[in-house]
C-alpha cells in the first residue's frame, strides 16, 4: 500500500517535469545563470550532452573556463524581454523556442535555440543570436536556429 | 567586453581602420568594390578579400578585446549607395553563432582615419575612450 501511494504521488510530478515548456525550461536557465558562477558545472544539465561534451573538451584542450561558461551564458546578454515563441516537433521529442529582447544599450536583440529532449528534461542543443537594426525586424514566431540565420 | 550591438559595431570600426592604416588604397577599393569580406580566425590572423585583390593584416587585438569564446568572425561588405557600406558580422562561437547588420559612412571613415582612428590603429591601442566613442558615432548605436 505504501509503495502505491509513493508511485501516486510521484506520477504526477514525473508527468509535470516531462511537459515542462521550452520557455519555461529556458526561464529555470536564465534563474541559474544570474549568479554567474563561472563554473562549467553548474551549466551541465541545461545543454545536451554533446554541447557538454565539446565545452569540457575546449576546457580541456585549453580555453578559459569562464570564457566557455560566458559562450553558454548567454541569456545575460538580453536585459529585457519583450516577446517569446515556441513549437515542438510532432514527436515531442526537438523544439526551438525564440526569445526577443533588447541588450544593455536597448539594441534588438533575438535568441532563437534548439531543444532537445533527454530524459524527460528539454536541453539547449544549438543558438543563434540575432542583432538586428530595427525591432521591427525580430521575429514573431517561433524559429530553429538554422531556419532564423538564413532569414536573418 | 560585453557582447553587445554597438560594441561589436565598434570591432568592425576596428578591423576596417587596421586594414586600411595597412592599405588605403586597396581597402578602399575593396569597400566599394561590393562583395567583399573580412574573415578573422581563432589567432587573429585577418583577411580583408574581394574582387580588387586581398589584404592580410592582424586583427589579434580587436579579437582579444571582444573577449567571447570565438572560433571565427566574419564581415561581408555590400555597397548599398555611393559611399554607404552595409555589413553583416558573424560571430561563429564554440557554442553558436551571433550576427549583427549595420552600416557606414566610407567617406566619414577616412575622413576620420586620417586623424585619430588610424593613429590609434597604428598604434594598435583600442583602449582609447574617444577613438571607441568615434566609432561607435560613425557605425550607429
Amino acid at each position: 500500500m505504501k509503495k502505491i501511494l509513493t508511485l501516486l504521488f510521484l506520477l504526477p510530478v514525473y508527468a509535470c517535469a516531462a511537459n515542462v515548456a521550452l520557455y519555461e525550461s529556458y526561464q529555470n536557465f536564465e534563474e541559474h545563470i544570474k549568479d554567474r558562477s563561472n563554473k562549467i558545472d553548474g551549466l551541465v544539465g541545461y545543454f545536451a550532452k554533446e554541447v557538454v561534451d565539446q565545452a569540457l573538451s575546449d576546457i580541456k584542450k585549453g580555453d578559459a573556463e569562464d570564457k566557455v561558461v560566458s559562450n553558454l551564458s548567454f541569456p545575460h546578454i538580453m536585459k529585457n524581454e519583450i516577446s517569446h515563441f515556441e513549437k515542438t516537433a510532432a514527436d515531442g521529442d526537438v523544439g526551438c523556442l525564440t526569445v526577443n529582447g533588447y541588450e544593455s544599450s536597448n539594441s534588438p536583440v533575438s535568441f532563437s535555440l534548439l531543444y532537445t529532449k533527454e530524459q524527460g528534461r528539454w536541453l539547449i542543443k544549438d543558438m543563434f543570436i540575432a542583432m538586428p537594426e530595427k525591432v521591427e525586424d525580430l521575429p514573431n514566431y517561433a524559429q530553429c536556429p538554422d531556419e532564423a540565420e538564413a532569414s536573418f | 567586453m560585453e557582447l553587445s550591438s554597438p560594441e561589436l559595431k565598434v570591432a568592425v570600426g576596428k578591423f576596417i581602420s587596421i586594414a586600411y592604416s595597412k592599405d588605403k588604397g586597396l581597402t578602399t577599393q575593396l569597400l566599394l568594390s561590393g562583395g567583399a569580406s573580412i574573415t578573422v580566425d581563432e589567432q587573429g590572423h585577418a583577411k580583408l578579400s574581394g574582387k580588387a585583390g586581398i589584404l592580410v593584416f592582424n586583427g589579434s587585438p580587436v579579437l582579444e578585446n571582444i573577449g567571447a569564446n570565438i572560433k571565427t568572425i566574419n564581415i561581408s561588405f555590400s555597397n548599398e549607395e555611393d559611399m554607404k557600406i552595409g555589413y553583416t558580422l558573424t560571430l561563429n562561437m564554440k557554442f553558436g553563432r551571433m550576427k549583427v547588420k549595420g552600416d557606414f559612412d566610407l567617406d566619414e571613415m577616412i575622413t576620420s582615419c586620417s586623424g585619430l582612428l588610424c593613429r590609434a590603429a597604428k598604434a594598435l591601442k583600442f583602449r582609447h575612450a574617444s577613438y571607441d566613442a568615434e566609432l561607435k558615432r560613425i557605425l550607429g548605436n
